[in-house]
């Protein structure tokens, strides 16, 4: 249980506080001044983005929690899982799709083991992949798949991290960690949206210089507000989890935050990388 | 899951100059609203098509079919699909001869669907382009485009949705697009839409926007598929590459700034190919 708290606190070394959920780019044309702006961003973004996050972290966690440990798998395979993922997927840093052809890869290059076999993580990272149209998303995704994946190997060296690639997309390491830390998939659906709140109040009150104060509750409302939404990603990544099909993740968005995001990954200046 | 009620497959043997149209295709499924699905087949050369009223399709010039609407719908609980399906090599251009109205029926809320399904051989191509949509107050509207290519496949598909008519704020609106190629899916997004809801016409939705606008590109030697933006106070639009053959640009602005985007981004002028 205690390991949920590590997962909760923005000082996890994942690179977090790097990113602003898209709100810097709104900030940088003047679309935001008050907490209340920042309130109605989370307002269009936690039920679309925010549930599209949290549900494959919600099945990723229903998965591992399903998956052999890596203990048990590295037996049957007699080598040392961490070495056999650094083998097969070498760092390959820079372009986004490469990291998605180095997951493709580690589907395929697992050989069934029966009970104890990994989950198809590629479908998976694939699936995300294609609910992230915006190639500058998928490239933040999987940077910070990837931070979170060292400090997993740290935190957790049970964790269920067998076959994720080198860049996995972070809802699978979140939830993947989630399981890990013996945390629920509706666990792992919550940390998702609590960070995509935590992300967008923090930066807001870092460019605006905005009342923390006030911003707090802005993020403790959204979360209160969004519970819903946490049911809902939690029950749809549970469901695609058991059905194995990841065809059953939703996919909502909305559409200037996503046009935002490609105007703010070309432009210089930038405080936060999203 | 309801079955289908349509018109008959347009597989069977109709001969390209005679239409298989049967009128009485549509059915009611209760509250005045109609089940229907029309069928499009374009296999060694030869063009059959099934309307299903209200959609109705026209053959309009080589390898072009109009969807041509009829009864004044979608109306609320309306249940539209039309399949596509191109044999290898050949290609489709496919519009709609008129804009899409989507109202809100005898019973606001209800949701009106329109699911377009392709199934593209190798070496085929389908341009889908039809007139915008516009969904009126108190209409909840689902599109959805799904496209299955071959290896070797490429579709184009150019869409602009609006926010309500002149003086409205604009109905919900929930606009699925999906894509694979060779079994692969690369893509699979749903924009939502609401001009009555405060965080979606907000500014972590379409920032105030009335209409919004894509161009969907898939399959091999996609051209203008690299990274681009832009904004000029009229429109807000990117386009970016998918995780796979591909891009999609997305437009957000002024009804008319975003079909002038769509006309430059998307190719004015069909065929595309």
């Amino acid at each position: 249980m205690s390991g949920l708290w590590l997962l909760a606190d923005s000082r996890l070394p994942t690179g977090g506080h790097a990113h602003s959920g898209g709100i810097e780019a709104a900030v940088r044309r003047g679309l935001v001044s008050a907490p209340d702006d920042v309130a109605g961003w989370l307002g269009g973004r936690v039920p679309t983005a925010g549930l599209v996050t949290a549900a494959p972290s919600a099945a990723a966690c229903a998965l591992a929690a399903a998956a052999p440990a890596p203990a048990r798998a590295l037996s049957a395979r007699g080598e040392p899982s961490d070495a056999l993922v650094d083998r097969t997927f070498p760092s390959r840093t820079g372009v986004s799709e490469r990291g998605e052809e180095s997951a493709a890869l580690a589907g395929r290059g697992f050989p069934s083991c029966g009970e104890l076999r990994s989950p198809d993580w590629a479908r998976w990272d694939a699936a995300i992949s294609a609910r992230t149209p915006v190639a500058a998303l998928r490239e933040v995704s999987r940077t910070q798949g990837r931070a979170m994946l060292r400090t997993v190997r740290s935190a957790w060296p049970d964790a269920a991290i067998d076959g994720l690639g080198a860049r996995p997309h972070q809802a699978l390491v979140l939830g993947v960690a989630t399981a890990a830390a013996n945390g629920s998939p509706h666990d792992a659906a919550a940390l998702a949206v609590h960070h995509l709140v935590g992300q967008v109040c923090s930066a807001a009150v870092r460019l605006l210089g905005l009342d923390p104060l006030a911003l707090a509750g802005v993020h403790a409302r959204a979360l209160d507000e969004h519970r819903d939404v946490i049911d809902r990603a939690a029950d749809a990544g549970t469901d695609a989890a058991a059905l194995d099909d990841p065809d059953h993740l939703p996919s909502a968005t909305t559409p200037l935050p996503e046009v935002l995001a490609v105007l703010h990954a070309r432009s210089e200046g930038a405080l936060f990388a999203s | 899951m309801t079955p289908v009620v349509g018109g008959p497959a347009a597989g069977r043997s109709a001969a390209e100059s005679s239409p298989a149209v049967d009128t009485t295709a549509g059915s009611a499924v209760g509250g005045g609203a109609v089940e229907a699905t029309a069928r499009l087949r374009l296999v060694d050369g030869r063009l059959t098509w099934a309307s299903a009223p209200p959609i109705v399709l026209r053959r309009t010039g080589h390898r072009r079919v109009h969807l041509v609407a009829v009864g004044g719908g979608p109306l609320g609980g309306d249940r539209l699909r039309l399949e596509v399906e191109l044999g290898p090599g050949e290609r489709l251009s496919l519009h709609s001869a008129a804009a899409t109205v989507v109202q809100p029926g005898r019973d606001p809320g209800r949701t009106a669907s329109m699911a377009v399904t392709a199934s593209l051989a190798t070496g085929s191509a389908l341009d889908w382009r039809p007139e915008p949509t516009v969904v009126c107050d108190a209409a909840a509207w689902e599109p959805s485009v799904r496209l299955d290519l071959a290896d070797g496949a490429r579709a184009r598909v150019v869409e602009q949705l609006v926010l309500g008519r002149s003086g409205q704020v604009g109905g919900r609106c929930a606009s699925t697009m999906r894509a694979a190629v060779g079994g692969t899916p690369i893509l699979a997004t749903t924009t939502v839409l609401d001009g009555a809801d405060a965080a979606l016409i907000g500014l972590g939705g379409t920032g105030g926007a009335r209409s919004v606008g894509s161009v969907l590109v898939v399959g091999t030697d996609s051209d203008r598929c690299d990274e681009d933006a832009g904004e000029d106070g009229e429109v807000t639009w990117a386009r970016s590459p998918l995780a796979g053959p591909g891009a999609l640009t997305t437009a957000v602005g002024s009804t008319r700034a975003v079909a002038a985007l769509l006309a430059r981004e998307g190719g004015a002028q069909p065929p595309w190919w």
